[in-house]
């Protein structure tokens, strides 16, 4: 199961990226998906193993996010 | 023409020699890069990384915490004309200074704002002790260079900024001259304007803006809209840093090159890199001062200073003696008035301009004396 992060930003989306990968937390960047937010953008697809570590590093930096679970094409809020 | 052969004094214009990797990084940018911030795909998502990491650099070299806070645009004239434009309209004051250059002077006139210019002394520093004396009700800001790009003497910024603070207005610095020459810390002033081409080494083409705190940000009317690649059916350009002074693609591949010679600075340290630099240029003002009929302008025996030296040899026009320099030992200096109309008025040179020599980190102390030996030989002809 993976988890999807969006952001307000693409500049914050690479900022994280950047964040997570630093922390050794697998992380694809992925497009921001139309049902969360319309538009343009990146968003971040982190899996479930590692979702709590990077949501709390991300906390940690005063990023604000909203972290998605995905279900039969239904997006969760998670975080 | 082989380069190797030219002594190039003119790195306050642009530095020619660049640190290695720069060019390099330009190539391979453009053999690999797609649209930054645009799309999730490699080749679009390592061009972001890659201007993210550009941010990075920079907000380093400028002891920024937040590399965020790092907007790219083409150049500093651009971004003096984004926050002047940005924040200065007809009812505001403004103060400035007569050593600035006309990318600030030009933006700061076309705003119909009241202006009202810093005075010098007679070796063109700042009398920045009557900033008190032009101070008005509806004085919003001091607009002002870090170092000047023709007398090489640096502003004593801090004060500026303590005044400033007193008195809640915005302090805008111009650091074209001064990034990656002397160091430069992101809380100097509220916005800094840098290019990337001169001391900072990197290509033309690149420059930005620094704005770490609020004051001034949250008013700012922004000038450039466009894409951003987020919020896209909102009808107004993003309110945050970087957003606010960047749209549409970014010049990712020089902006790379810009970070490889970001990380060399910050490597060899800018302090290390401003005391090889004066040393050049301290040898060549020892130099000149042996030669007759050279003039100065510019406080030259001050230490801290830029590696620039302005001077004029007899009565000569300046472009002449530039012209001989080029031709005849193939020395590229400057001549003119160096966008500073100002400065030429106070020093009574709008008539001849100066010869402006500027020196950078990769100058040696053997292309000085062959300098000073034909700026000898041509102080011998006149």
């Amino acid at each position: 199961m993976h988890y999807i992060i969006t952001f307000q930003n693409t500049n914050l989306a690479i900022k994280s990226e950047r964040i997570l990968l630093g922390e050794e937390i697998e992380v694809t960047v992925m497009p921001l998906p139309q049902k969360i937010r319309a538009g343009c953008g990146i968003a971040l697809r982190v899996c479930s193993d590692a979702i709590s570590v990077a949501l709390e590093r991300l906390d940690q930096s005063d990023i604000e996010y909203e972290a998605y679970t995905k279900t039969d094409n239904q997006f969760e809020r998670y975080k | 023409m082989d380069k190797t052969q030219i002594i190039y004094f003119d790195n306050s214009a642009t530095t020619v020699q660049k640190p290695p990797g720069v060019a390099e990084a330009i190539v391979q940018g453009m053999e690999r890069f797609g649209n930054a911030g645009r799309s999730f795909y490699s080749l679009a998502s390592d061009a972001s990384m890659e201007l993210y990491l550009a941010r990075e650099e920079v907000a380093r070299l400028f002891g920024a915490e937040e590399p965020l806070h790092v907007a790219f645009t083409s150049s500093a004239t651009e971004s003096l004309n984004l926050v002047i434009y940005g924040l200065i309209s007809q009812t505001d004051h403004v103060i400035t200074t007569k050593c600035e250059h006309n990318s600030v002077l030009r933006p700061l006139y076309n705003t119909g704002a009241d202006l009202s210019f810093l005075d010098l002394d007679h070796t063109g520093r700042i009398l920045r002790e009557n900033l008190h004396l032009l101070l008005k009700e509806n004085t919003k800001a001091v607009v002002c260079t870090h170092g000047s790009n023709l007398t090489g003497n640096i502003t004593d910024v801090e004060a500026m900024k303590i005044f400033c603070d007193k008195h809640g207005l915005l302090l805008i610095l111009d650091i074209s001259q001064t990034g990656g020459s002397i160091p430069v810390d992101a809380a100097m002033a509220d916005f800094i304007c840098f290019t990337g081409h001169k001391g900072m080494m990197g290509p033309q083409g690149t420059g930005g803006i620094v704005c770490s705190g609020s004051k001034g940000q949250d008013a700012i009317k922004i000038i450039k809209t466009g894409g951003s690649g987020s919020n896209s059916f909102d009808r107004i350009q993003p309110r945050a840093m970087p957003d606010i002074f960047e749209a549409g693609t970014h010049n990712v591949h020089s902006l790379s090159g810009l970070k490889k010679a970001c990380e060399y600075i910050n490597r060899e340290t800018v302090a290390s890199i401003h005391m090889q630099e004066m040393e050049v240029t301290r040898k060549f003002i020892d130099g000149l001062k042996e030669i007759r009929s050279i003039t100065f302008y510019g406080d030259i025996e001050e230490t801290f200073r830029l590696p620039i030296v302005a001077i004029n040899v007899g009565e000569e026009a300046s472009e002449d003696i530039a012209f001989r320099l080029w031709d005849e030992y193939k020395i590229a200096t400057r001549s003119g008035t160096h966008c500073a109309p100002l400065l030429h008025k106070h020093f009574e040179t709008q008539g001849r301009g100066m010869i402006r020599f500027s020196f950078s980190h990769f100058n040696t102390r053997e292309e000085i004396d062959t300098a000073l030996e034909a700026i000898g030989e041509i102080s011998c002809t006149i």
